[in-house]
């Protein structure tokens, strides 16, 4: 007897686990498909402000992406990708390349989560963000992931995935530089044109 | 067209068993040249250390334009080639010098000697003053500091077509009151300088086209500044170039460093005046496309026929003969040549080695 009150306690600690998990499961994605959509572009006030978490409900907004943004090529995937994944969106989130900062624009709040995000299963954050040319996509990572610094009290952990991690590092903000164009009134004169070249070491064939 | 030196060989000295091969390679190029319509080849420390300057002196005889240079010298004292040259186009005289630099090694050490370069630039600047050029032009086998160091210690060049750095131009480079280019190596560029001249004298010249190269050159390095950011925030992938993204942060930052000198460059960018003679500059890639002049073509292919190439511009020694440096050549002048296959499969070391 006292050996099946062993085996059912266990058996029901095993089911509570399962329970919790399944419970926590759903969530997890959709934090992390948020805190893909929560880089907001640092030239956009607006944005990054629709990424603070009052808004996060509505993670079309959060995600729009700033002007200027080609968010057909940001939905592109790599060569060599499955386009089908990478540009899948989650229901009800705007398209993939939502995940993805706008050039030269700052992540912000990255690391907020969303409330109420968008069914776990659709959700292929990682995936969803545009690796660079020639890379393959990181796979999305394990739920469960301990929450970053600073994330704020009270709220469920974020996810810090590799993409968020990325995004939290800013692009440098290139500030134009101004080049004056000069004009000069037509050449009248004779042109002489020095043909250059210099060591040929020994190379019979210089053009193949 | 002008030539600044290095034609011949790849390495510096010639081994016992590749001397008919490259006389005759140097032959060929001669050749080619005198039918190419070549106005002057400034010499460079290959040629002088693979040939010699006898060598050197006796091809100079089959060809049709000047060797070129002003501080390869007798016990005299004199130039042992061509120190200077004029050449008239289109009613302006441009002339044109040549310098090796002062590394440069042969094997007649007793006969002939190597002059201070900067002391030679002075004189051939002052005869070709005296013979009232409108343009100065160096044929500058030197490294690039030695030719910045000289040019501004020598006024009145005003252009320096660069060699043994053996670089590749983008544009001119503004040094002392002239302009730097040079042409990388092994033929893969041709650059055009033009000289754009309205009235006779000597002149100071100025490149007009400084705004707009300027102007590409952010574009295009604002395009990959942005480019590598994305590396460097990119998710870490093994097996890719992405595996540590961290490592572009510092290709970021020193690129950003760059676009900091270009915008003061930008800053101090200001109109010259519409009166001087002014450059352009233009590097034209060669490539297959091209058609080969058949004449040519064929002398190639025969030489080869004669002399299989072994890579590296070289011809292997024979296996078998024995190998030896000419005298006054230093061992390290090997460290290019492959190993020699001895015909029981057996590879043999580099001399030096």
């Amino acid at each position: 007897m006292r050996w099946f009150r062993i085996v059912g306690v266990a058996l029901l600690g095993a089911a509570l686990a399962m329970g919790c998990a399944a419970k926590q499961e759903p969530q997890a994605p959709a934090e992390a498909a948020k805190s893909q959509a929560a880089p907001a572009p640092a030239g956009d006030q607006k944005a990054a402000e629709a990424a603070k978490p009052a808004d996060a409900a509505k993670p079309a907004d959060a995600a729009k992406p700033a002007e200027g943004d080609k968010p057909a090529d940001a939905a592109k995937p790599a060569e060599g990708d499955k386009p089908a994944d990478a540009a899948k969106p989650a229901e009800g989130d705007k398209p993939a390349n939502a995940a993805k900062p706008a050039e030269g624009d700052k992540p912000a709040d990255a690391a907020k989560p969303a409330q109420g995000g968008a069914p776990a299963d659709a959700a292929k954050p990682a995936e969803a963000v545009k690796p660079a040319e020639g890379e393959k996509p990181a796979d999305a990572p394990a739920p469960g992931q301990p929450a970053p610094a600073g994330a704020p009290a009270g709220q469920p952990a974020a996810i810090a995935t590799p993409a968020a991690v990325a995004a939290a590092a800013a692009e440098p903000e290139l500030k134009p530089i101004t080049i004056p164009e000069f004009t000069y009134p037509d050449f009248a004169g004779k042109r002489i044109a020095l043909v250059h070249t210099a060591n040929l070491i020994g190379e019979l064939k210089p053009c193949g | 067209m002008l030539d600044s030196g290095d034609m011949f060989l790849e390495s510096n000295g010639i081994v016992e068993g590749q001397k008919e091969a490259v006389a005759a390679r140097a032959d060929l190029f001669i050749k080619a040249y005198n039918k190419s319509g070549v106005a002057a080849y400034g010499l460079g420390d290959r040629d002088l250390s693979a040939l010699g300057v006898e060598g050197l002196k006796a091809l100079a005889k089959k060809a049709q334009f000047p060797f070129l240079n002003a501080n390869v010298v007798d016990k005299d004292g004199k130039p042992v080639f061509t120190p200077t040259l004029v050449v008239e186009v289109a009613g302006f005289k441009v002339g044109v010098f040549g310098i090796v630099t002062g590394g440069a090694e042969f094997p007649e050490k007793e006969q002939y000697k190597l002059k201070d370069p900067t002391e030679a630039t002075k004189a051939a600047v002052a005869d070709l003053g005296n013979q009232g050029v409108d343009a100065i032009v160096m044929l500058a086998h030197l490294d690039r500091p030695d030719a910045d160091a000289i040019v501004k210690a020598v006024p009145g060049i005003d252009v320096v077509l660069g060699g043994q750095s053996m670089g590749s131009s983008q544009g001119l480079d503004p040094v002392g009151a002239g302009f730097w280019a040079e042409a990388g190596q092994k033929g893969k560029f041709l650059n055009i300088i033009t000289l754009n001249l309205s009235a006779k004298g000597h002149k100071a010249f100025v490149v007009r086209e400084a705004a707009a190269k300027l102007k590409a050159e952010v574009a295009e390095l604002d395009d990959r500044i942005r480019r590598y950011s994305k590396l460097q925030n990119a998710p870490s992938v093994p097996g890719t170039r992405t595996a540590d993204p961290g490592r572009f942060k510092g290709v970021v930052e020193s690129m950003l460093k760059h676009r900091a000198t270009l915008e003061e460059k930008a800053a101090k960018l200001a109109k010259v005046p519409e009166d001087a003679p002014f450059l352009s500059f233009t590097a034209v890639p060669m490539n297959k496309a091209l058609r080969d002049d058949t004449e040519v073509a064929g002398w190639v292919t025969e030489y080869e026929t004669k002399y299989p190439p072994a890579g590296h511009g070289v011809t292997r020694p024979v296996p078998g003969q024995p190998v030896q440096l000419k005298p006054g050549m230093d061992a390290s002048s090997m460290r290019k040549l492959r190993p020699v296959v001895k015909p029981s499969g057996q590879s043999t070391p580099p001399a030096g080695k």
